[in-house]
């Protein structure tokens, strides 16, 4: 009983030593989630014990909170490479993070691997649902996003490892939808993401709550157009250009330069944010004078 | 380089799209490329092909479209 209870209490400052660092260096919210618990809603082969065998906690890290102005940008590719900005500052705090796990002993692992690292948008472990089981947010009308009750949208990032840390609580209530979204369904039936993005959204609330949603990702897709997906269908077009005049036109024309400068700086996404730029979720962090 | 026979991605890629995650909602999780090829009874690598090219084989006016759409934004 005795050990027990100080196992308890030495995992406890554990955490306590883990959080205070990941949010020294620029985590807006941590959490824990139990491996086991992600194993029984993953498929096969996605389980966090599938990448570190003796992992007993995912710690999960969102940041990269978007920046007022950005959200209210005139030029969609601001915004675009602000959001890829923005991941990647939470990459790297996950990356600091793991390396301060392991200076306390412990194996750590961030998750490494970008969305396209397999060549197809099929995770290795599912992010999200790391972070509504450490109790970070819930999943919402737009897109299935987890929105954080504090901030809104906000990019996650997770650790695996050896450590041995009490998991949190998925919210027991759901962030989407936020009230003011209620009120515009009784009176519209539509909601602010919604209505920003009908092609790929679509979903109905009923009793203040999420009926059903749909997220049609090949509708999103082509939307991050700035990026190598667009490189990729602008080379076939080129290649299959028969007329050679015409093909240089198109390889020195200012639509292949965008997308070979995209490349050039690593821009991985250039979504259009419309979406959560509506959301009232995190309204007060995107309110500036 | 590997690549899938164009009447393997023809045949499948409907179906394969389908059950991925391609599109998302409701409170089943779309399946795993090892859980589809287990379904459809094909290999895991040409499932894998199937999802790649499908999530992007369609117009490039697609892409194009998108900088009308995201323009949109600013109104």
């Amino acid at each position: 009983m005795k050990n027990h209870v100080q196992e308890s209490s030495d995992s406890e400052i554990l955490k306590d030593r883990i959080r205070e660092y990941a949010l020294k260096s620029g985590a807006l919210v941590f959490g824990v989630a139990s491996p086991e618990e992600i194993s029984k809603r993953s498929p096969e082969g996605h389980s966090p014990k599938d990448f570190l065998p003796n992992v007993r906690s995912v710690v999960v890290i969102g940041g990269g909170k978007m920046l007022a102005g950005a959200m209210r940008c005139r030029d969609p590719k601001w915004v675009g490479v602000i959001g890829s900005q923005k991941l990647r500052q939470v990459k790297e705090i996950s990356f600091k993070l793991a390396e301060y796990i392991e200076e306390l002993g412990y194996y750590a692992i961030p998750y490494a691997s970008y969305s396209l690292a397999n060549g197809i948008w099929d995770p290795d472990i599912s992010i999200k649902l790391c972070a509504e089981l450490a109790g970070l947010g819930t999943r919402s009308l737009a897109g299935g996003i987890v929105l954080n009750p504090k901030y809104g949208f906000l990019f996650y990032s997770i650790i695996l490892t050896s450590a041995p840390l009490k998991p949190d609580e998925p919210l027991k209530e759901s962030v989407c939808p936020h009230p003011s979204c209620v009120r515009m369904w009784e009176r519209n039936h539509t909601t602010p993401c919604l209505k920003a993005c009908p092609e790929c959204l679509s979903g109905e609330i009923e009793n203040g709550r999420i009926k059903w949603m749909k997220y049609n990702r090949l509708l999103c897709y082509p939307k991050a157009n700035w990026s190598r997906v667009g490189f990729q269908k602008a080379l076939l077009d080129i290649i299959n250009e028969s007329d050679p005049e015409k093909r240089k036109m198109m390889v020195l024309g200012s639509r292949f330069t965008s997308l070979v400068s995209a490349l050039a700086y690593s821009i991985v996404s250039a979504q259009c944010y419309r979406c959560t730029s509506v959301c009232p979720v995190g309204r007060e962090f995107r309110a500036k004078r | 380089m590997y690549a899938i026979s164009p009447e393997l991605y023809r045949k499948y890629r409907d179906e394969v799209l389908n059950l991925s995650n391609s599109i998302q909602g409701g409170r089943k999780r779309g399946l795993s490329v090892e859980e589809i090829a287990m379904k459809l009874g094909l290999d895991v690598r040409d499932v894998k092909e199937i999802l790649s090219i499908a999530e992007k084989d369609m117009p490039f006016q697609e892409w194009e479209k998108a900088d009308r759409f995201k323009e949109k934004r600013s109104d």
